[in-house]
């Protein structure tokens, strides 16, 4: 016991934090929504029925289920009944459409369907409805409702998402890995700059010990990367621009790796490597710069994907995707310097 | 020896999974919303970081042998 | 300052016209290059075009600039160091093999203008694009040159230490000239144009910051 106290406590900090992501990644459960909405066409002066398929729901336990057509400007349609066949399907049924829907386009009026309940709170599918203008002339105005009319509740939940499903928690176990491998990689430039400045040996193999857990964890993240994009966009490899830069990072790196291997005098590998670590950096940070200006990417923010903008991302997420960074981070430092230990060592 | 042997063994352990995921069509890790995708990228991340450790091992148990010999 | 560098370029001028099969042999290697990949794509036509044209320029800056620190013996290097300020060297090895460059862009592009039968559509935009995109290259090759210099095995490093690092340069350039060539419906080049100059910026300062410390030896 007192050996093992003897550990730094940042590594007891990266067991820890550890525990916490895996634990609630794994438990916090996902928000109910939809997954599918069978019918989506819509006519005013004509009965609107869908079924619905609804994901980590209790239909059958509430009883108070309505169901909503969400229109622009924040007007509802309320329905008329609504049928649960099991916990999550459910049949909806609205009255006629009537006037003042004003559909203006040709192609229709793109509607959401929302449901709610006083037991799970609401939960909605964007755009799953055209409405269509009436064919003949119809009198009956419609009634709207206000978004206050809809119940809510607060829950300790992930948000959910569309097509990701539960593999928003992914989040937490790839796309932090990413970001730890860029923290390490900084982590390995400072040590470069210091070993320019200071010529001591420590730092250049600081640095390289720093540098190779950022690729293991760049393998780690191409290969969850591919992973992960196999079962949302449907192919290991995509033309995605995050995870193509991250190859072209792997590659220079393993490019700082040769170089290691093909200078055999200690000082003068110490001094090409360290000054190669930090131009690959620059032009890292350059590419990183220049290439969303060339591209669309399938990732955050880029041309409608199912991923998360910073708007999808919530503080439920960020309570785990923050801490996951560090832990990465932490552990990727206690590999590294496991490893420059074990080369100073080799070096006596 | 052992320790290779280990090796191995967790690589074939990950492409037999890999490759019984593919037998089973898609629905193995696109069920029950897709969780099963999940656990294959912690699967993934886990795999890669032993492979490191073992790595490690390696070179240390080398490293112990030489020192022995002196 | 001027003086050292005006000195060295005209003394590796000499230098390069005593040997001229050197350059030669690089031009002659784009030559028969660029006649392999047009008998194997038989038709240039749209952005194929532009992307081979870099491909192929990528290959012969490597070809070319890739050797300028190299084809030294370690006693020439260490007279030639104790002679000159390090800068000043690369700058004059930079400028040179910039000037190399240009002549082989020139040579490229004309024997495509020949293959494909067609003119270039923006010949100014493709102009500055390329004077921009060949001083990237052959900064970045030049210190990756440098640096290759020092290891044991220099064949091959300079390709794979240099690859990753142009990417950025080469994607501006086919962007810039796919835009020259008119096959964007917005063209927005000035903002490229700009990042590519920074981006050269970039890496002359990088250059003269880590030059000196490669050196010290």
């Amino acid at each position: 016991m007192n050996q093992l106290l003897k550990i730094e406590w940042w590594k007891w900090m990266a067991i820890l934090l550890m525990l916490y992501v895996l634990v609630a990644g794994f438990l916090i459960p996902l928000k109910p929504g939809i997954i599918e909405v069978f019918n989506s066409d819509a006519r005013v002066a004509e009965p609107f029925t869908t079924e619905v398929r609804t994901y980590n729901t209790r239909l059958g336990q509430a009883d108070d289920i309505r169901a909503w057509l969400w229109l622009p400007g924040d007007r509802l349609i309320m329905s008329k009944s609504v049928s649960v066949i099991n916990d999550t399907y459910l049949k909806a049924e609205f009255d006629t459409l009537g006037n003042g829907i004003d559909v203006q386009s040709r192609n229709g009026l793109m509607a959401s369907l929302m449901i709610d309940n006083s037991l799970e709170g609401h939960y909605f599918f964007r755009n799953a409805i055209n409405i269509k203008s009436a064919e003949m002339a119809y009198m009956r105005p419609q009634v709207f409702y206000g978004l206050d009319e809809i119940k809510t509740r607060k829950q300790l939940a992930f948000p959910f998402q569309h097509i990701l499903y539960e593999t928003s928690r992914n989040t937490y176990f790839h796309v932090a890995i990413w970001m730890a491998m860029f923290a390490l990689l900084i982590l390995s430039c400072y040590y470069s700059i210091r070993y320019l400045i200071s010529k001591k040996f420590e730092f250049d193999i600081k640095a390289s010990s720093v540098t190779t857990v950022a690729i293991v964890f760049g393998i780690a993240g191409l290969l969850t990367g591919s992973m992960w994009a196999k079962y949302t966009w449907g192919a290991f490899w995509t033309n995605d621009i995050k995870l193509n830069m991250t190859a072209i990072a792997l590659l220079v790196y393993l490019a700082y790796w040769i170089l290691r291997s093909s200078v055999s005098d200690p000082d003068t590998r110490a001094r090409l490597s360290s000054v190669f670590n930090l131009f690959a950096f620059a032009m890292l940070m350059v590419l990183v710069m220049v290439i969303p200006r060339l591209t669309d990417s399938l990732h955050p923010g880029n041309g409608g994907n199912p991923a998360f903008s910073s708007y999808d991302m919530d503080n439920t997420m960020r309570m785990v995707f923050y801490p996951a960074i560090v832990a990465y981070f932490l552990i990727g430092l206690w590999m590294a310097q496991l490893r420059s230990r074990l080369e100073l060592i080799s070096r006596d | 020896m052992k320790s290779n042997f280990i090796y191995v063994f967790l690589i074939a352990l990950f492409f037999s999974e890999a490759l019984s995921a593919q037998a089973l069509t898609d629905d193995f890790f696109r069920n029950t919303g897709k969780i099963n995708t999940v656990l294959a990228v912690v699967l993934i991340l886990f795999t890669v970081l032993i492979v490191f450790l073992i790595r490690m091992d390696l070179r240390l148990k080398k490293l112990e042998k030489h020192q022995k010999d002196e | 300052m001027i003086k050292n560098i005006y000195y060295i370029i005209s003394k590796e001028l000499l230098i390069e016209r005593r040997d001229a099969s050197v350059f030669l042999s690089s031009l002659l290697y784009l030559i028969a290059i660029s006649f392999v990949v047009f008998k194997i794509f038989s038709s240039l036509e749209g952005p194929v075009k532009m992307g081979l044209f870099w491909v192929i320029f990528l290959f012969t800056c490597i070809n070319i600039v890739g050797g300028v620190f190299s084809y030294q013996s370690r006693k020439r290097k260490l007279n030639i160091y104790q002679l000159y300020d390090p800068v000043d060297l690369f700058l004059a090895k930079f400028a040179f093999s910039y000037l190399k460059l240009i002549i082989a862009g020139l040579v490229l592009i004309l024997l495509q203008m020949l293959f494909s039968g067609s003119a270039l559509v923006n010949a100014f935009l493709f102009g500055k694009t390329f004077l921009l995109c060949a001083l990237g290259l052959s900064l970045i090759l030049s210190l990756v040159s440098a640096i290759a210099s020092y290891s044991d095995r220099q064949t091959g490093l300079v390709a794979i230490l240099s690859l990753p690092l142009v990417i950025p340069i080469l994607l501006l350039g086919m962007r810039l000239s796919l835009i020259s060539e008119g096959f964007f419906q917005d063209p927005d080049s000035s903002q490229y144009l700009l990042i590519l100059s920074g981006i050269d910026l970039l890496l002359l300062s990088l250059s003269i910051i880590f030059i000196p410390l490669i050196w010290k030896s």
